[in-house]
């Protein structure tokens, strides 16, 4: 067994099109240590997006595994897979993907365990979010009357509310002006230095690049370097 | 439960409409329930009583026991040959015989009367004596019929109360007699006339019309009366040879041909004879049960079809909102568990709805219409209930379907 916390094995995901297969993830081989902080860069359309959504397991892959905690998690259950998306992994969007008719509080509620029923205690672990993120005065908006950075750092907390190991990013940042995304940033550090996850974190510019551990750049599918 | 509230109350408008498809299918259905089955009810009283009789006999040419025809009456077979009057051919007319249909019949016993009442969809049977007889007077063959005037199945086969025309349906005595309308016609015949009959004088009490039924004759009295009038010219056998026709009333119209089987079956003597009206009266009833359940068929496809349209729809919208659940961490299960729970509060609302909707309109209905009462009934409204939810959890087959088979990745690529 390897010792790497997320490995990816000749990991390929591909469409197929009218005339052509598109590979989208090519043949990628990949570890990534426990609290490592992973960037991987590359231009749109690079397959970013794609094996992001891999190694977090909302794709099957065409080809390939993907390993988390020696666990290959695209052969598990779909069941299992969701209790293992709910437990252990964080995803954040580029565009957030808030629920647009649920209100901050439940927006960040949906992402805890359903089997819990007791209100009370979603409350107490909701609450010290909404403070640490300054959104305790948005509790009952809709993210429409939100600004873009209200609504990624919504986002955030409901990445945050279930105490992940694991985050994957999408263009955390990409949608947001520079000052937020410096509090965004301010965030995902914290979260690695202070709770010990593990970043994975997908972009196309520069601003977190003298955070990250390790910079991977990819083109075409493959990683590069 | 909370999202699925939360879900049903944001698409309100849809929430309406969806509820709404079931309200008016579920009130459809009781109505067309109600006014069919209340239909089916009173057509299925006239026509299961269509052409429910008819008679047996057992014609005296018969091979049974071998017994000839013109012997006097014996005592031992079941089936005894016609009991002519003494030392006098049976084959003759002018001296009277038993018959029914044209022919010569046996006697039969009351055991075998006893054996087909108890046969297996067999309202009623019941004694008749038919005997045809030359009379000098009228220079024609004169029939008489002896009947259990009170019997279901008399008045079926032979006549009835209100097949009368002038004076009473019954004779009081033995010198009385009811005559059928054609043979008085004939013969200019008026109540209070005297008929001569096997040289009794017989007074005329009753002119009657029978119609067409298969135990016809000119003159009728009972079947007590009849005995004694033919005492001089039958030897009935008082220990139970003493009828020659079975005149027989089947519960419905659709077991008419099982019951003639199984008398035939029980007797292959036996003549069973029937205006076969039965057979167009079972056909219709058939057809009528065949055609409301092809109409409720139809009506609960066109509500499941309606009910998976309006969850592909919501479906379709939600689609997006599904992806990220997915991604969350929400299992197929709990999606689809929220899917269900939508589709049966619609299902149940509406069912609800329908129901007092359609309640109010048999209501309102039997306000209207003088003629019947639209009833309905708690088990038949019960069973649109069962419909409209078998229906919700059908229609919600498609949507679960896609739920399981798209994976988070599909749809954040494709629908976000």
């Amino acid at each position: 067994m390897s010792s790497a916390f997320i490995e990816c094995i000749s990991l390929s995901k591909y469409f197929n099109g009218r005339n052509q297969i598109t590979k989208a993830v090519d043949e990628v081989n990949l570890s990534i240590n426990r609290n490592e902080f992973i960037l991987i860069k590359g231009r749109s359309g690079a397959g970013k997006s794609t094996l992001l959504n891999l190694m977090c397991g909302l794709d099957r892959p065409t080809r390939g595994d993907v390993i988390i905690e020696n666990e290959y998690i695209n052969k598990l259950s779909n069941q299992i897979m969701s209790r293992l998306l709910l437990k252990k992994i964080g995803i954040i969007f580029q565009n957030f993907n808030l629920l647009p008719t649920y209100t901050v509080y439940e927006n960040i509620e949906i992402a805890l365990d359903p089997t819990t029923t007791d209100s009370g205690r979603n409350e107490r672990i909701i609450a010290p979010l909404l403070e640490q993120l300054e959104l305790t005065d948005k509790v009952n908006s809709l993210p429409s009357e939100l600004s873009m950075g209200q609504q990624q750092k919504v986002a955030i907390a409901r990445t945050l509310v279930k105490q992940p190991s694991i985050i994957f990013a999408d263009e955390p940042t990409g949608s947001v002006d520079e000052e937020t995304a410096k509090e965004i940033i301010q965030h995902l550090l914290f979260l690695k230095n202070e709770r010990n996850v593990t970043l994975v974190v997908s972009t196309h510019g520069n601003a977190l690049d003298s955070f990250a551990d390790r910079i991977l750049l990819m083109n075409k599918g493959k990683i590069i370097n | 439960m909370k999202y699925v509230i939360k879900e049903l109350k944001r698409h309100f408008w849809r929430t309406v409409l969806s509820i709404s498809g079931y309200v008016i299918a579920t009130a459809f259905i009781i109505l067309i329930i109600a006014v069919t089955r209340n239909n089916e009810r009173d057509t299925a009283n006239i026509l299961k009583s269509t052409g429910t009789h008819f008679i047996i006999y057992v014609p005296s040419g018969v091979p049974y026991n071998n017994v000839p025809f013109d012997a006097t009456c014996c005592v031992d077979p079941e089936f005894c040959t016609t009991a002519s009057a003494e030392k006098v051919s049976g084959n003759d007319f002018n001296h009277g015989s038993l018959y029914s249909d044209g022919v010569y019949t046996k006697l039969l016993s009351r055991n075998f009367l006893n054996q087909i009442k108890q046969v297996k969809g067999v309202k009623d049977a019941s004694p008749y004596l038919l005997y045809r007889k030359y009379e000098e007077q009228y220079k024609t063959e004169i029939s008489i019929g002896g009947m259990e005037p009170n019997s279901i199945a008399t008045q079926n086969n032979v006549c009835a109360p209100n097949d009368i025309i002038e004076g009473k349906y019954l004779p009081s005595d033995i010198s009385e007699i009811v005559a059928e309308e054609a043979f008085a016609r004939a013969f200019d015949l008026h109540l209070g006339d005297t008929i001569n009959f096997c040289s009794k004088k017989l007074n005329l009490v009753g002119i009657i019309n029978s119609g067409v039924k298969p135990g016809k004759a000119d003159l009728y009295t009972t079947f007590e009366n009849l005995k004694d009038i033919l005492k001089d010219q039958l030897k009935l056998n008082m220990s139970g040879f003493d009828l020659n026709v079975i005149l027989v009333e089947v519960e419905d119209s659709r077991y008419q041909a099982e019951v003639m089987e199984a008398i035939k079956i029980q007797n292959q003597y036996a003549s069973l004879s029937s205006y076969n009206c039965y057979k167009p009266a079972a056909n219709v009833m058939s057809i009528m049960g065949k055609a409301s359940a092809i109409l409720y068929g139809i009506i609960f496809l066109f509500l499941i079809i309606f009910a998976a349209k309006t969850q592909t729809t919501a479906l379709m919208e939600r689609l997006r909102e599904i992806g990220i659940l997915k991604s969350m961490g929400w299992s197929n299960y709990r999606l689809g568990s929220q899917v269900v729970a939508g589709s049966v509060i619609h299902a149940l609302v509406g069912s609800i709805v329908g129901s007092i909707l359609s309640l109010i309109i048999l209501y309102v209905l039997n306000q209207t219409l003088e003629t019947s009462v639209i009833t309905i009934r708690l088990t038949q409204i019960l069973f649109v209930w069962a419909l409209s939810l078998t229906g919700a959890l059908m229609a919600s087959l498609f949507p679960i379907y896609k739920i399981f088979r798209l994976s988070a990745g599909d749809i954040m690529r494709n629908y976000l």
